[in-house]
């Protein structure tokens, strides 16, 4: 069965069904039964969780199927072609001039030792090479020769990602494929790139489908929303009707987790007036001279949830690591509840010292030992007995089976709440969370802050929670810091710094996240 | 022909499987094989092609060729498995342990191992079986010593990369001393990655001792050994082209199919 497209459609999927390659054919497909048609023009978002085949389709539509995988039926038409039978000559035709992928990991997809004006010579021949691309440079807002010649290393993260964005386009394609557009950029910056590939799309009218784990991102770019679970489109509809009533269990939950200004996850809870954390003019220095945090003055007490929020390079980071030992403090003091030095190195801190700060780390496939059961890793250095385990895995929401699983057998959000319970069990006064659900999937995030937070109110402990995601954090914090830089350019109450930010970046950081939570 | 040229035998699990089987059979029963003696002279018999009494014909004393072809795994397989191990052992605690000490212990170890791997290897193990004759022990230990450093530099690199796991830092941060990070969460993952560089370095220690024996300075006539029967019957290539074809053969495809092996996993 050949599908045809009509006149208008430029990109149509019937029946696709995916397989991993010698698998059962009774086994879960990775796509399963994809029917979808797109008209010339139109702009399309597909959105899911990991591991929900939106990838896969995005490349198949690239005429690209992702190795170690089958297409056990269906057909898949771009312009009128199905590419994945195409000769590599007629593909090398296609690609650039009717389609462009811009594929997701901006750090591989330009070669380091290129200037950015030799990458588009693949692309582009002939005549007047240079203005074409200044021309198409300018557009998506890098104007200036200046940027012609500089290498990927020169640019940041999201040059780069403009820079792809003027190679995808730069010849015209009918189609734009874009895999996670902004995932590797901070909030304002992906935000920008967002808004120049809604004007380019509007000025140029060619079709966009855009694939990302992120509600937020597809409903600013596109018409249309496909919402995809396991492997299949589960609804799909007008971004706005789909937002607003939405119909499927699994988008109601996308929609209900995306985190808002307004609204809670935690209560304030009764704060003693003991002190867990005291810094006074604290100085960080990374490298030879940069300084991470600059004369920063903090203090918490026990009980309380301390939010920091900037973009990368503020010295969130540096801060959570000087505080549990990772990085040594250069200037300044810091201090525990009782008084301890904490810019003692790590290994000099007495153990109940050492116990008392407990971090969670950001990529949840990095935080256990992946040759060891969780039961190990967890009783390894706390010298947890297996009932304590047991009982510290039940409150992060793990069952007894988890006790002798390994992390390959278990999701992100598993792994997270396996790295809290080990965290939790070292019993801490100080609990630092550093972009704890950033790598999880919404809906997974929201129910990982929900454990935090039942965990806060029962045990009473402090917490310093690290976030790009401004809602995420006033959802959840007593109070918010903001970090620029390395200085502290705000802190205050949630309702304080949400409702009258004083400096202009948190002003932009409240604007995008409103934004976010009116679709 | 075609198919014949794009199969690609590197790539065949199952090619790759059958030599490393068949390469494992002969080395552990080829006593036990009812082969002709591998010293018996037939002087009646020399150099003489394939014949049923001589399924790869003699040698130049009148030994049967098939039955010391057999055999001749036998000495370079058990050395370089001793000096691997040997190599594995030394590689990966000094590798991982300047990693894990880092400073200046670091300094002096990455310098010891770069000054082991700047010595000429061939060289160094004939001054050494010559000086100490050709006991295959001492030239599994020598070869074991000078094998180590490759293994210690990626061992080295490995651990520094697992250092910066965050599953180290939990380790730290809860208390746990260096030794016991070092067993408990970094020799088992660095062994995982190492693997590799391991089963490299064997076929790179086999083809040293195998050079050994051809230079005369391995294993010692009358033991049947690859490198040494190509080595005694080189100058009879041109009447019986076997004596030297056959080793090589065995040699090249148990070294190929290790590696291919490697390559696959």
């Amino acid at each position: 069965m050949i599908t045809t497209l009509t006149q208008s459609q430029i990109l149509g999927f019937s029946n696709v069904t995916v397989r991993i390659k010698n698998e059962a054919r009774d086994s879960r497909p990775i796509l399963e039964a994809i029917g979808l048609q797109l008209e010339r023009g139109e702009t399309l978002g597909i959105v899911g969780g990991s591991g929900s085949g939106k990838s896969t389709l995005l490349r198949l539509a690239a005429g690209v199927l992702t190795p170690g995988l089958v297409l056990d039926q269906g057909e898949v038409t771009t312009v009128g072609k199905n590419l994945l039978v195409a000769t590599p000559a007629e593909r090398s035709n296609i690609y650039g001039s009717v389609v462009a992928l811009v594929a997701q990991s901006i750090g591989e997809s330009l070669t380091p030792h290129l200037t950015v004006l030799s990458h588009f010579r693949d692309t582009v021949s002939g005549e007047a090479v240079d203005e074409r691309v200044l021309e198409s440079l300018a557009e998506v807002g890098l104007g200036g020769e200046k940027y012609l010649h500089r290498y990927p290393h020169q640019l940041s993260g999201g040059e780069r990602q403009r820079v792809l964005l003027a190679l995808a386009l730069v010849r015209s394609p009918q189609l734009l494929l874009l895999d996670e557009p902004t995932s590797a950029l901070d909030v304002s910056i992906g935000s920008e790139v967002l808004t120049t590939i809604d004007r380019l799309q509007r000025s140029r009218g060619f079709a966009l489908v855009c694939v990302s784990h992120d509600l937020g991102v597809v409903s600013q770019i596109s018409k249309r929303i496909a919402v995809m679970n396991q492997g299949r489109i589960v609804e799909l509809g007008q971004t706005s009707q789909v937002l607003r009533s939405p119909s499927h269990e699994y988008t109601k939950a996308l929609v209900s987790s995306i985190p808002k200004l307004d609204q809670r996850i935690r209560e304030s809870s009764l704060q003693s007036n003991e002190t867990v954390l005291v810094c006074r003019g604290l100085q960080i220095v990374r490298g030879q001279t940069t300084r991470a945090i600059d004369s920063l003055d903090l203090e918490i007490k026990q009980g309380e949830v301390v939010g920091i929020i900037g973009e990368s390079g503020s010295g969130k980071s540096s801060l959570l690591s000087a505080i549990c030992g990772l990085v040594s403090v250069t200037g300044g003091s810091l201090h525990d509840g009782d008084g301890y030095d904490l810019s003692t190195a790590l290994q000099m801190r007495p153990r109940e010292v050492l116990s008392s700060i407990q971090m969670v780390f950001q990529n949840p496939d990095d935080s256990l030992n992946p040759m060891r059961t969780v039961a190990q890793s967890l009783s390894r250095y706390t010298h947890a007995t297996n009932s304590e385990i047991s009982s510290a895995l039940l409150s992060v929401g793990l069952g007894e089976q988890f006790l002798t699983r390994r992390p390959r057998e278990m999701s992100g959000g598993e792994k997270q709440r396996a790295a809290i319970a080990r965290a939790l069990l070292a019993e801490p006064r100080l609990l630092l969370l550093d972009e704890v659900t950033s790598a999880l999937d919404v809906t997974v995030q929201a129910a990982v802050m929900k454990t935090l937070a039942d965990l806060q109110r029962k045990l009473n402990i402090a917490m310093i929670i690290v976030s790009h995601d401004i809602a995420l954090v006033a959802s959840f914090v007593d109070r918010i810091l903001v970090l620029r830089n390395g200085q502290l350019v705000e802190q205050g109450s949630v309702d304080d710094v949400i409702k009258s930010p004083r400096d202009s970046y948190t002003q932009n950081l409240i604007n995008i996240s409103a934004r976010r939570a009116a679709i | 022909m075609k198919t014949l040229l794009r199969f690609n035998f590197l790539k065949n699990r199952a090619l790759i499987f059958s030599v490393l089987g068949f390469h494992a059979f002969v080395a552990l029963l080829a006593p036990y094989l009812r082969l002709s003696s591998t010293d018996s002279q037939d002087s009646a018999a020399l150099l003489q092609g394939p014949s049923l009494n001589h399924w790869l014909g003699t040698d130049s004393l009148g030994r049967d060729v098939f039955s010391r072809l057999l055999h001749g795994g036998r000495p370079s397989l058990v050395i370089a498995f001793v000096a691997t191990a040997i190599s594995c052992l030394i590689g990966i605690v000094i590798g991982s342990l300047a990693a894990l000490a880092g400073g200046w212990i670091d300094e002096a170890l990455s310098r010891v191992i770069d000054f082991m791997l700047a010595l000429p290897t061939l060289i160094l193990l004939l001054l050494i079986s010559s000086f100490f004759g050709q006991d295959p022990l001492i030239l599994s230990v020598a070869l074991g010593l000078m094998y180590a450093s490759p293994i210690a530099r990626v061992a080295r690199s490995a651990t520094q990369t697992l250092l910066a796991r965050d599953f180290i830092r939990v380790a730290r941060l809860q208390g746990g001393s260096r030794i016991s990070i070092l067993f408990g969460e970094v020799l088992p993952n660095v062994w995982r990655v190492m693997f590799t560089e391991v089963a490299m370095q064997f076929t790179w220690i086999l083809l040293a001792f195998s050079s050994l024996s051809f230079l005369g300075l391995g294993a010692s006539p009358p033991t049947p050994e690859w490198g040494l029967m190509i080595a005694e019957s080189r100058s009879y290539m041109t009447l019986n082209p076997l004596l030297v074809i056959a080793p090589i053969m065995m040699l090249a495809s148990l070294v190929l199919a290790i590696q291919a092996l490697v390559d696959h996993e």
